[in-house]
């Protein structure tokens, strides 16, 4: 193959690749971050993009997408496989199953089996719908050839008409209600899909997600630690000290513990008249920096430092995720974890403070 | 990126260099690659305030404006209009704004952006994208930009909200060759919120979360693994879930009827000792009533057959050579369909080239990708490849495709989208297809990616969608390289236009009515198609976007 002569038709190509692949090894973007599009029809022919509140606009970099009712609920998920960090995501459709729907599954005989490129099409008052049992489609992907057709709210039970065209050529004529599965077999009728309705897992909560990296879970005591206090603080009570707590775990080489403990150091006169204690505990190695760090920043809530031995006490892997901030009730149980200081975290913290 | 010339600029440049008008675009490529730097440069100090205004980091954000003297600007709308129901669960309300801008603080302008981030309590994402931008390249360099504003986060009731504005920027370079901004309007702002999270992400509690290094970082270095198929393949009325994937194949049987989630079979199924694929394709090549596995790869073609014993015991073996289906391609996407109707179901596999080693010999009409495969059905467990005899051994750089009968003489036809080029419509004449995409209306020229076939307006007969690139930072040198845009550039302007939706005139020749639909410019999008999600009986739309991103959002 005459390589060298393709690539010099493409002008700067050799240059580009190189550039490219020099690129992302440094970390660079090319076309990321970009949200994911979901657009609802209207039903005039128009469309309404509705993906920055949809919940399904991931920032992924998506390649491989299918559809499906993964519960049997009647509604289609969704599952997308990025180039990247994940190896699948799958999203839970929420709302779908709330309208009326009919399911239709096919089967060849005279067509193969998998009778790829039927079309089946639904009289209903929203037009006849149509719709094909694709044999792959989109990018590299297939999804449920089971055929979901939406009713809207309150559907009329029917009956609906509803007619085949094989890829054989025979075409076939049947009536379904509102809410049936129905599998068709090619020349030798219908018959009726009793599947039990499911449901996928509610998504994790943010803490849930947060304590999966941890040692410690909800409900459980919050673990002895051996701590050294840092300056002159006696050694304060995680047992069953009768109030609320927050433990913020931190480091002097965290970027973000930087921003967050001048606002806890803000939040703490608050936080002691509602009666919450607030401690700081650094995962520092080299302890010896730790004095002068929190002098610099006139932290004046008291501080520990952790012995290295006892990191597997807290975080569950061997990477430190700071800063961490547990919340442990008056009797010493951890009740919440917030990881990361964000807008998110300072503004549960200042409903904590004030909700005393 | 310091070498003045951007990826997206180069690409944009050679897929313009036709012949009709190389010349001109040639005496503007120096002014236009020292504009479009400036641009990019602006975007990126633009999504570093995005990151800093996500992150409510005012003192960082306070950066891009003069720290002394004041400069004129509209300030952050601090007062919701009423909200009314747009869509569905979706309500929009208005945001009042000065009118005109005024000479303004900046103090004055931070703190009404501060009050205008109070209305949400958590922010997901922030983001200034440059539209369109202009230069002088006086003393200092001036600029004017039209810049598009969103943010998602959630209102004090818990919903996500969608803020979305217009606003002009004016700014001049200062020290160390960072922008400073001198004016800033809101043209418009609005918000859209829903009632309800429409969808959540739930793989970690399905149990089906896994990390992949990012990519570029072993052994993410693969090149399209990232395939998925929803299906049965135990025959138990529930859908199960195979992937490819950079880590290996991956089974997942439904598992929800038993109070469980779904559990990972591959190993005991085999899928995982497979060679890696990239395309899936569930189909039951054998007409025994149960789905086998066929993968595109790059490297032979995969076959694993379904052997599901009456136990229930599940695995699948390997007979990619057997069933003489171990060609070589890049393959991609793969597809199925009786070609013949002769009762048995054939594959074809749209195959790509290896980019990096092989460049396209065109941007816009390259044919030096390898050839697709047609895989004929011999109904005895074998295939035979005649792609060449079919005339689909295509060798444009194939992405997708996808079947359907067009013309409706029973026959199934085909449609592949290609990229750096024209997609195909096979239409199929019994023995062998002829390419009809020109004369049916959907040669989409640009940079196909994935294909579906739907009926978007409920008239009874099969639009085709079409998932394309569309980039911001394409348009942007789109807009200044054609100003008046004319007929002969509608090939340029659909290179950065986004996804295609082509209704079916009734007779198999189709209209992009894309732009009539609303438009779907959705990025640079991959997976994508007919969707309706919310069960009104209306196919929505839906693409999976993005190229790849970074350690930080800044764009080569």
């Amino acid at each position: 193959m005459a390589a060298a002569s393709e690539q010099e038709k493409a002008g700067n190509s050799t240059y580009q690749n190189e550039h490219m692949a020099q690129l992302f090894e440094e970390g660079m973007s090319f076309s990321g971050f970009e949200r994911d599009a979901l657009y609802l029809a209207r039903g005039d022919g128009t469309y309404m993009d509705v993906s920055g509140v949809s919940g399904l606009d991931s920032i992924s970099d998506g390649r491989g997408l299918a559809f499906g009712d993964l519960d049997n609920d009647g509604d289609l998920d969704v599952v997308i496989v990025p180039v990247q960090e994940a190896a699948r995501l799958v999203y839970r459709n929420n709302v779908g199953q709330d309208n009326d729907f009919v399911r239709v599954a096919l089967r060849g005989t005279r067509s193969a089996r998998d009778a790829f490129g039927a079309v089946v099409k639904l009289e209903t008052s929203r037009g006849t719908q149509t719709k094909i049992k694709a044999g792959g489609s989109g990018f590299l992907s297939y999804s449920d050839s089971r055929l979901l057709f939406g009713l809207g709210p309150n559907a009329p039970d029917g009956p609906y008409p509803l007619s085949v065209l094989w890829p054989s050529g025979l075409e076939e004529r049947y009536e379904v209600e509102s809410g049936e599965s129905v599998l068709l077999v090619e020349g030798e009728g219908l018959s009726k899909l009793h599947l039990e309705r499911l449901e996928l897992p509610r998504p994790r909560t943010t803490s849930e997600r947060i304590f999966r990296t941890l040692a410690v879970g909800v409900g459980e005591s919050f673990p002895e630690l051996a701590l050294t206090p840092v300056g002159a603080y006696t050694k304060t009570a995680f047992g069953v000290s009768g109030r609320k707590m927050l433990v913020n775990f931190w480091a002097t080489w965290c970027v973000p513990c930087a921003v967050e403990m001048p606002e806890l150091e803000s939040l703490f006169p608050k936080l002691e008249a509602a009666g919450v204690g607030l401690v700081g505990i650094s995962v520092d190695t080299n302890t010896a920096a730790v004095p002068g760090y929190l002098e610099t920043r006139q932290i004046s809530y008291p501080n520990y430092t952790l012995a290295e031995s006892d990191f597997g006490k807290i975080f569950a892997g061997a990477s430190l995720t700071v800063p961490l901030t547990l919340v442990l009730d008056a009797r010493g149980k951890v009740i919440d974890a917030f990881s990361g200081w964000s807008a998110e975290t300072r503004s549960a913290l200042e409903a904590l403070a004030e909700s005393h | 990126m310091r070498n003045g010339v951007s990826c997206v600029l180069v690409w944009l440049l050679c897929a313009v260099a036709l012949p009709a008008s190389a010349q001109t675009i040639e005496l503007d490529r120096a002014e236009l690659e020292r504009v479009e730097d400036l641009s990019e440069s602006l975007a990126n100090q633009l999504l570093e305030l995005s990151v800093s205004m996500r992150r409510q980091d005012l003192a960082q954000v306070a950066t891009i404006f003069d720290a002394h003297g004041s400069f004129d600007a509209t300030l952050f709308p601090s007062k919701a209009g009423p909200s009314s129901l747009a869509f569905k669960w979706i309500e929009s309300h208005g945001w009042e704004l000065d009118s005109e801008p005024r000479p303004l603080r900046r103090e004055v302008f931070l703190a009404s952006l501060e009050d205008f981030l109070a209305h949400f309590t958590s922010i997901e994402d922030v983001r200034f994208k440059v539209k369109k931008a202009d230069f002088e390249l006086g003393e200092p360099v001036r600029g004017e930009a039209s810049v598009f504003f969103f943010l998602i986060g959630r209102d004090p009731a818990g919903r996500r909200e969608w803020v979305r504005g217009n606003i002009d920027l004016r700014v001049h370079l200062g020290p160390e060759a960072r922008f400073v901004i001198d004016y800033w309007r809101f043209q418009n702002i609005d918000s859209l919120s829903s009632r309800q999270d429409l969808f959540s992400e739930v793989s970690e509690p399905l149990g089906m979360w896994e990390d992949v290094p990012r990519f570029g970082v072993a052994p993410n270095d693969g090149f399209v693994a990232h395939g998925v198929a929803i299906g049965d393949v135990d025959g138990d009325g529930l859908v199960d879930l195979f992937t490819s994937g950079v880590l290996g194949n991956r089974l997942y049987l439904n598992a929800l009827d038993s109070g469980s989630t779904f559990r990972d079979v591959s190993d005991e199924t085999l899928v995982l000792f497979s060679r890696q694929g990239t395309g899936v394709l569930l189909v039951d090549y054998d007409n025994d009533g149960d789905l086998d596995i066929f993968m595109a790869a790059v490297g032979e073609q995969i076959l694993l057959q379904n052997q599901l014993r009456p136990s229930g015991k599940l695995e699948f073996l390997d007979v990619s050579a057997e069933a003489g289906v171990d060609h070589r391609a890049v393959g991609f996407s793969a597809s199925a369909a009786d070609v013949n109707g002769d009762g048995f179901t054939d594959l074809y596999v749209s195959s790509y080239n290896l980019y990096g080693q092989i460049m396209p010999d065109s941007w816009s009409r390259a044919r030096n990708g390898t050839p697709n495969l047609l895989f004929i059905n011999q109904g005895d467990g074998t295939f035979r490849e005649e792609a060449r005899s079919w005339r689909v051994a295509d060798r444009r750089w194939s992405y997708a495709a996808a079947f359907a009968d067009v013309d409706g003489d029973g026959r199934q036809d085909l449609y592949v989208a290609n990229d750096f080029g024209e997609n195909a419509l096979f239409m199929n004449r019994g023995d062998h297809f002829e390419d009809e995409a020109a004369l049916r209306g959907v040669l989409d020229p640009g940079n196909g990616m994935g294909v579906s076939f739907g009926d978007y307006d409920n008239d009874g007969d099969l639009d085709l969608h079409v998932t394309n690139m569309s980039s911001t930072a394409g348009n942007r040198i789109l807009a200044r390289l054609m100003p008046d845009a004319t007929a002969d550039d509608a090939l340029l302007k659909k290179l950065a236009a986004g996804n295609s939706l082509f209704e079916n005139q009734g007779d198999g020749h189709f209209v992009n009515v894309a732009a009539a639909a609303g438009g779907f410019g959705a990025g640079w999008a991959y997976g994508g198609g007919f969707f309706d999600y919310d069960n009104d009986g209306w196919e929505d739309l839906f693409s999976v976007n993005g190229f790849v991103s970074g350690k930080t959002m800044k764009d080569t």
